[in-house]
């Protein structure tokens, strides 16, 4: 049940209208657990059971941590938490994976191994609710939050449908408290929650499918498109993976704010960032985050001097990768950008870096010359780098880079690329007109007029954003990328 | 709460008001996809006057039915309702239902595949977005699948095409193309094209034949509507689809099984078998229900003979097949 679909927008107003039938706390918890197990069924049901055990696998860890002094005995129960929770992981995700790339290395060395990998399906948000389940376990080890005894209050936390699939990652100290409160409707909250669906849902239908038609076309068959194509099919992606993700990350929050729950951003402009730092400052935060603080923080983070820093900050870009999927493309992805961050920082470019609650670009309204130039530059690497990330293999990878570094050294590739740009036309400016909004609004969440603004005008945008959606939106709007890892 | 409400409430009755203006901005017309034939077909069954014979189907009938010369055989007005199998038969006889009146003679010839999980959804879609008005055809079971299935596709494609001012870009595929149908409701650019269909025995799955047979369900729809046009003095009558002789060989048993739940609707005549309407494989131009040319007018011949005792039982047979 995607959010861009109707079933999720007749099952929305059912789970709220008994949410908020409910007076007391465990009740609306309830419903949230039911709804969200609901949701999760209609992926696949059979993985339902398997976010039970990951749940309850964590809240007893957290029960046993609470009762337990001895330091060993902790360290016991974190290490079981952990190995299961990475267990169930790598089997689902990693195992043909693994046994595939131990095949081909063992037949580099002359041997031959017959393997029979078994035919495993990914469930789908595996990666997001066993991080989260993972960081309240490691927050209680560290006595950074209480234990949570209540039980129900746990599976919504690590349930909760709106983020269940594609995130936010969310901790518990910041969400589980929120289940811990009878939630009161709230008309201002509902409101701004109506609008970042809105929004999150434009971004998708709008922009992330219809490039995703042209990305689709170009990245399936790289061998019969021109270099032209294939560089504009890459900013596309850009684009795409950005409008889809943190679309998805703003109908989440967008649908959490309905039922009185505050998610955490997702996404910061990363497009307008100066530096890689600050562009991960500002892309997918939970996850990067999340990274930061339970990997390279504990490795010592920045405070460890030399090579010691460039290691850490390597190894964390290399698990991001690992973590987006089990290919050679998302793991030769993270490791690019450890190296491009190391260089960076060893460089000194992200001295200054702005954080991701800081307006990006500058707080004129229009940049300085430095600022674009670090930007385009920013925006040109990110988009070098997703090549990697989109494209099937390490090879087809390296034959677009090749095709269009190649393709640029002659002329013709410029006068073919403006034709390119023409054939895409409409598509290019509803581009140009998304990236002006955000740039003029860059200081909010989303750029949707808030209450300040006159209702006649509100309605009128929100008509017209309504109307755009269905009219570009394509005949089947595709499952959002992030799904799948 | 009671404001939120109330506020989502008229926003969503906004845009329900902006689409209803859409669907009447909305112009079928210029409309080239094989679909939209069906705008010219309700033309046709809205006017042409009683006594007529009224053709109810899939595709069959689309590719295989010469209707102006089944008019010229029997004397009555021919309205060829027959389009896809895909809009399933409760669509179908609900398309005709509004319109039978006295004298009529409704003739169903439904594809043997098409008596049980026939009803495609995205048939409906494409379907909705030529004519929205056929919306009224749908059942309250199918409307709900449809609706949650291809709702926001369907508000697409007539938002799309309300806003077009100007022909709307189609891939349409020869044949399958609105101008091809003559006024009647009868395809006709397939004559004389080549070929493209092989009988191939094998294709069909084990098992598949079973959804042949009709369900209680669909004799039941088809009870309920022979007494509908029996109560208005119209007669209701099923005539096999054109199929490859090897297939109806092949299938005997299965095709006696339906033919046998058939009978058993009081409501409704069987005026011809199987065999009667099997032809040679060279007979069909892209599958096994689609008539090439010269066996369109053989099978409306045929037709013509099975239909010769309801319309007018003393017709001599010799001339209904004296132009074969």
């Amino acid at each position: 049940m995607s959010f861009a679909s109707l079933e999720f927008f007749l099952f929305l107003p059912v789970v709220f209208a008994l949410y908020y039938a409910c007076a007391k706390k465990s009740w609306q918890n309830s419903v949230i657990v039911l709804a969200s197990y609901a949701f999760y069924a209609a992926w696949d049901y059979r993985f339902c059971g398997l976010m039970l055990v990951s749940s309850l696998l964590d809240y007893g860890a957290g029960l046993l941590l609470e009762s337990s002094r001895r330091p060993f005995r902790r360290r016991v129960i974190l290490a079981v938490s952990l190995t299961a929770n990475l267990g169930l992981l790598g089997f689902f995700k990693y195992f043909n994976f693994f046994v595939d790339s131990f095949a081909v290395f063992v037949s580099a060395l002359g041997i031959e191994m017959n393997t029979s990998t078994i035919s495993i399906i990914l469930p789908v948000g595996i990666s997001f609710y066993t991080f989260q389940t993972m960081s309240y376990t490691l927050d209680r080890y560290w006595g950074k939050i209480p234990t949570e005894r209540n039980c129900l209050q746990y599976l919504a936390f690590v349930s909760f449908f709106p983020q269940l699939v594609a995130g936010p990652i969310e901790r518990a100290s910041r969400l589980l408290p929120q289940f811990n409160r009878v939630r009161i409707f709230e008309y201002g909250n509902g409101v701004a929650g109506v609008r970042l669906v809105l929004w999150g849902l434009a971004k998708k239908m709008i922009l992330a499918d219809n490039l995703g038609a042209v990305v689709d076309l170009a990245y399936g068959a790289p061998e019969r498109v021109g270099a032209p194509v294939l560089a504009m099919a890459t900013v596309f992606f850009a684009f795409q993976i950005y409008c889809d993700f943190s679309a998805y990350s703003d109908i989440a929050a967008g649908v959490a704010k309905l039922f009185g729950i505050e998610l955490s951003r997702n996404f910061a402009y990363p497009y307008f960032a100066q530096s890689l730092t600050e562009f991960w400052r500002r892309w997918h935060i939970s996850l990067s985050s999340w990274f930061r603080d339970y990997i390279y923080i504990p490795l010592g983070g920045s405070q460890a001097g030399g090579n010691v820093f460039f290691r850490n900050l390597f190894l964390v870009f290399l698990l991001s990768g690992l973590w987006h999927g089990a290919s050679w493309t998302f793991v030769i992805w993270g490791a690019l950008h450890g190296v491009l961050l190391s260089l960076e920082k060893w460089a000194g470019i992200s001295a200054g870096a702005l954080r991701a609650g800081e307006i990006p670009g500058s707080r004129e309204g229009v940049a300085g010359m430095g600022s674009v130039l670090r930007i385009g530059a920013t925006f040109f690497v990110v988009c070098c780098s997703w090549v990697l990330f989109r494209a099937p293999d390490v090879g087809a990878a390296l034959d677009i880079y090749r095709g269009v570094a190649v393709g640029m050294m002659s002329i013709d590739f410029y006068g073919e690329l403006v034709e390119v740009a023409k054939e895409h036309w409409v598509v290019l400016l509803q581009l140009a007109c998304f990236v002006g909004l955000e740039w003029v609004h860059r200081n909010r969440w989303n750029p949707l007029p808030d209450p300040a603004f006159s209702r006649g005008l509100r309605w009128a945008t929100y008509t017209v954003v309504f109307w755009c959606i269905i009219y570009f939106g394509t005949e089947r709007s595709g499952p959002f990328i992030y799904f799948q890892f | 709460m009671k404001r939120f409400v109330l506020k989502v409430g008229m926003f969503l009755a906004l845009q329900a008001a902006v689409f209803l203006a859409m669907v009447g901005w909305h112009d079928g017309s210029q409309t080239e996809g094989y679909l939209a034939a069906s705008i010219g077909k309700h033309e046709r069954l809205e006017q042409a006057r009683s006594p007529r014979i009224i053709l109810v189907g899939g595709s069959n009938l689309a590719f295989g039915m010469n209707s102006p010369r089944l008019e010229e055989k029997t004397g009555c007005a021919v309205v060829n309702m027959g389009l896809v199998a895909g809009v399933g038969l409760d669509f179908m006889l609900s398309e005709v239902e509004g319109a039978v009146r006295r004298g009529d003679l409704v003739v169903l010839s439904l594809e043997y595949d098409a008596f049980s999980a026939m009803f495609n959804p995205a048939i409906i879609r494409q379907l909705l977005a030529v004519r929205p008005a056929s919306a009224a055809y749908l059942s309250s079971a199918h409307s709900g699948k449809v609706i949650i299935s291809e709702g926001l596709s369907i508000v697409g494609e007539i938002t799309r095409r309300a806003l077009a001012f100007g022909p709307v870009d189609e891939e349409v595929q020869y044949p399958y193309v609105r101008r091809g149908f003559n006024r009647w409701g009868d395809l006709t650019n397939h004559y004389g094209a080549p070929r493209c269909f092989e009988y191939k025995p094998e294709a069909m799955q084990e098992g598949f034949r079973e959804l042949w047979i009709p369900r209680e369900r669909t004799l039941a729809r088809l009870e309920r509507f022979g007494a509908m046009c029996q109560k208005r003095g119209a007669a209701f009558v099923y005539s096999c689809p054109p199929h490859p002789i090897e297939a109806v060989r092949r299938h005997a048993a299965t095709l006696t099984a339906v033919m046998e739940r058939l009978r058993g609707i009081e409501t409704l005549r069987l005026v011809d078998t199987p065999e009667d309407q099997a032809y040679p494989t060279e007979s069909f131009y892209d599958t096994g229900y689609h008539l090439n040319q010269p066996a369109v007018n053989e099978r409306t011949d045929r037709v013509a003979v099975a239909l010769k005792s309801i319309l007018n039982p003393s017709t001599d047979e010799s001339m209904l097949l004296s132009d074969r």
